[in-house]
């Protein structure tokens, strides 16, 4: 393993990428009892469609999460109780760009990380097996439909885009999983589950070079073919004006207003720092803004603003509950408009700058969103531990273009707002 | 290292120093009695000192001064332990060792301004942020609706503990939000400053003798005065079970199932009860996941969850309407399962090292360890996560059983999904 250091991180960092193409980083954490491991495969919800032996393969939506639910079947039995009997606890997550599984565990890392890269990468479907674990993920979407949260954002990405499959819900739906079978997560299995396509991420008291001796010993020691990614058909120039407005079981509206960003490039670091530096400059907790929708009771502390970005789909995007969304809205868009205008003070900018630096600098005691940015990065070309040199690269004018987005032809608006009588009772 | 220190009569700190986090952390908790009269009006006051000080006089300036504090932050604390609220303020901050800065010290001096000298007006807070705050109170309780997992919860509670303190939520119910004025909520807060026990918390890379100097500082203006004593709670023996179902338009109905499990007597009991627990509904070991989800395919989530500090044990499931009898039946099953007896020394084992994983992993948790102790001193117990530690280690098969044979079934709750 190669160390790297990050003096103003107080950390080091040890990588390494195998012969089969799987890429290590280790960071190590005498002082600490837990451990987590984290394995993230360059495979989300949105890769549906695929090129791989020689065909087109055009899979049914929720397949990516359908998969990360039968991982944890090994030959032997299901991997849940054989973790728990090392002292780790797993879980996974698919997200529409990523699939991961952790364990988060006291002790025996060696054995826990053993047994993580062996369940990943051993397929077991059988048709009965699959086709149990259909009720399962059914009432999984079900919890969904009916959680105002995910129903705004999912209906969001369906309003932002004409094509990209961000458009569809992770977990797909109720009828695309019944399309889902023992073959389907094979053929994907094999297209994307290769080393070459995963980044190994572990943090705690651990010997990199042990970590990197068990990645060699559980990976096969070839570069297998891997699918490719077919890319989305390219969205329009030109966004039409978004407004969806839904009814559901919410004491008040809950809105989200989101900006279309023209797309980040791959290894773009600063462009985040900006977008999101603009945002508080914009409605932050400090801003002007913020305290006249906050002291006139159109926001409460729940509402944020900040970037978002998947597959180099970027958005500004601003959320929160208000009885007056339309309000909210308005007066985002002449804020930013009068910043444009007039300009903000750059000594605003620095105490930002200093604060988000601090956040940052604070969240590397979270092992879980430090492994997770620095793989999610990683498939971003973008070296996450390199951030205090990516925040003294964002320069005023970069912050200030992130404000020429905030206009109305870019804006996406759902608003998801209370149904009447919501509840009837019989006991 | 853990320390507990007396800063005056009835207040106290616990702390930890640690050189291992980039972030420390303080917190200022008053403990009062939960009651229906009172919760929204001491669940309020942290929220308005926040709204700005003498020296920070709105949110914006508050906020300022969190960005040069690098990124630092105070917020408001509303639980509930028991029968017993908890109301106070948070801070964490960035290591002075990280940025060369005094941040600790600073941080003190702030929440001494915002603890001590809120904005007022004539012995009345300032009455636009009490004004606004209550809206914010008012939306927070309504937007219980909006999580329905929470919601069957709250629905649950509110029948099964209808004459327990326990069944009003931590931050207090909107009937009582009308009657609340500036100055009587000034009032209130003044009366909190002096009679509540007060109760700190304190983890970071500080020495002790200077964490208890800097905090006995920051209390300074705190009245000296008697401190209200807290009362224990009772456990109570449930009737006849009862069945409430409720119907709103839902794709997926929940299920809560609300029993009584008493109070643990001592540290061995506790240990017992929540190996007992893991065996039942905690985590992916549990018959609960195993059957219920896994086997049968009822539902994405079940599980079920003890609270010590009552003596309440609550299932959760979500699954569809249709499955109501089959998943009620099958979790009152896999219970009666435990109570006989019928689970291998694996589920056993299996459950052990899943919670002492736990605990181990909770000694890294600052937020974990806040809570731990908070809940201590609720209890005025002095127990160690460790001493707990090694009490689960030696949980004997029979300790489990007795604990799942004390379980009393006590109210079913379903949340009933129906279609527009």
């Amino acid at each position: 393993m190669i160390a790297k250091d990050y003096p103003q991180l107080f950390e080091t960092c040890y990588m390494q990428t195998l012969p089969n193409g799987l890429t290590i980083r280790a960071i190590h954490k005498p002082e600490f009892k837990r451990i987590y491991v984290f394995l993230a495969v360059n495979y989300g919800s949105v890769d549906m469609e695929f090129s791989f032996e020689g065909q087109i393969h055009k899979t049914p939506a929720g397949v990516a999460h359908y998969l990360e639910h039968k991982m944890f079947d090994l030959p032997e039995g299901n991997a849940m109780q054989m973790f728990t009997a090392l002292g780790g606890n797993p879980n996974a997550f698919t997200s529409y760009s990523m699939t991961a599984y952790y364990v988060r565990a006291d002790r025996r890392y060696e054995e826990n990380l053993r047994l993580l890269l062996r369940m990943v990468l051993t397929p077991c479907f059988t048709p009965e097996s699959v086709d149990k674990e259909r009720g399962i993920i059914a009432q999984e979407i079900k919890m969904y439909e009916d959680a105002p949260d995910t129903q705004l954002y999912e209906t969001l990405y369906a309003e932002a885009y004409v094509h990209h499959p961000l458009r569809v819900p992770i977990a797909g739906s109720v009828e695309s999983i019944g399309q889902i079978t023992a073959e389907t997560l094979e053929l994907c299995h094999r297209a994307f589950y290769q080393p070459a396509n995963m980044v190994l991420c572990v943090e705690g008291d651990l010997d990199p070079a042990v970590v990197e001796a068990i990645a060699r010993e559980m990976t096969p020691t070839f570069r297998a073919p891997m699918a490719e990614k077919l890319p989305p058909l390219p969205e329009p120039a030109l966004v039409p004006v978004h407004d969806c407005l839904r009814y559901m079981d919410v004491s008040m509206p809950t809105f989200t207003l989101a900006f279309l960003l023209p797309d980040t490039s791959p290894g773009d670091d600063r462009r985040e720092i900006a977008a999101d530096l603009a945002a508080e400059l914009l409605c932050g907790e400090a801003s002007p803004l913020y305290r006249r929708l906050y002291e006139h009771g159109l926001i409460d502390s729940g509402f944020s603003g900040g970037y978002e970005c998947t597959r180099g789909k970027a958005m500004l995007v601003f959320s929160g509950d208000s009885r007056d969304p339309d309000a909210v809205c308005a007066h985002i868009l002449n804020e930013a408009s009068r910043l444009r205008s007039e300009g903000f003070d750059p000594s605003d900018l620095r105490r930002l700058k200093r604060s988000a630096l601090g956040r940052r600098l604070r969240d590397l005691d979270s092992f879980s969103a430090t492994c997770y940015r620095i793989c999610a990065d990683y498939f971003d070309q973008v070296d996450y531990l390199n951030f205090p040199a990516a925040f003294d690269a964002v320069t005023e004018e970069l912050t200030a273009d992130c404000l020429t987005w905030v206009t109305p032809v870019r804006a996406v608006r759902v608003v998801i707002a209370p149904k009447q009588e919501a509840i009837s009772c019989s006991s | 290292m853990i320390q507990t220190k007396t800063l005056f009569p009835g207040v106290r700190v616990t702390l930890i120093q640690s050189q291992k986090f980039k972030t420390g952390c303080f917190s200022v908790n008053f403990l009062v009695p939960h009651r229906a009269e009172t919760a929204a009006r001491n669940a309020l006051i942290p929220s308005v000192l926040l709204r700005g000080s003498r020296s920070l006089p709105d949110i914006g300036a508050i906020s300022r001064r969190l960005d040069e504090l690098y990124g630092a932050s105070v917020g408001t604390i509303a639980r509930k332990k028991g029968e017993t609220q908890v109301v106070g303020l948070y801070a964490d901050f960035i290591e002075d060792v990280l940025v060369g800065e005094p941040v600790f010290r600073q941080m003190t001096e702030l929440v001494e301004d915002l603890l001590f000298h809120p904005l007022t007006q004539e012995n009345a807070f300032d009455s636009d942020a009490v004004e606004g705050e209550k809206e914010n109170l008012r939306n927070a309780m309504a937007g219980a609706l909006n999580d329905k997992r929470i919601y069957a919860v709250r629905r649950l509670l509110k029948t099964m503990c209808a004459d327990e303190s326990y069944g009003i939520p931590s931050i207090g119910e909107e009937w009582s939000l009308p009657g609340i004025g500036p100055a009587d909520l000034y009032a209130d807060y003044l009366a909190l400053l002096s009679n509540a026990r007060v109760e700190l918390f304190y983890m970071g890379r500080q020495d002790p003798d200077a964490v208890v100097s800097a905090l006995r500082q920051m209390l300074l203006p705190l009245p000296q005065t008697q401190r209200q004593a807290l009362l224990p709670v009772a456990d109570v023996v449930p009737g006849a079970p009862r069945t409430v179902i409720e119907s709103m338009e839902l794709s997926q109905s929940k299920l809560c199932i609300g029993c009584r499990m008493p109070q643990a007597s001592d540290l061995q009991d506790l240990a017992a009860k929540l190996v007992f627990q893991v065996i039942f509904g905690a985590g992916t070991t549990s018959k609960l996941f195993l059957r219920v989800r896994e086997e049968l395919s009822l539902c994405y989530y079940a599980s079920a969850s003890y609270d010590k500090y009552k003596g309440i044990l609550l299932i959760s499931a979500g699954i569809d309407r249709e499955n109501y009898d089959q998943a009620k039946d099958e979790i009152l099953l896999q219970l009666d399962e435990c109570a006989s007896g019928r689970f291998t020394s694996d589920d056993l084992e299996l459950a052990r090292d899943q919670l002492v994983s736990q605990l181990n992993q909770d000694l890294d948790n600052p937020g974990r360890l806040e809570e731990y102790y908070i809940g201590q001193a609720v209890q005025g117990t002095e127990q160690s996560i460790e001493a707990l530690r090694s009490q689960i280690e030696q949980v004997t098969p029979e300790a489990v059983r007795a604990a799942a044979a004390s379980v009393r079934l006590d109210t079913i709750y379903l949340l009933e999904g129906v279609e527009a």
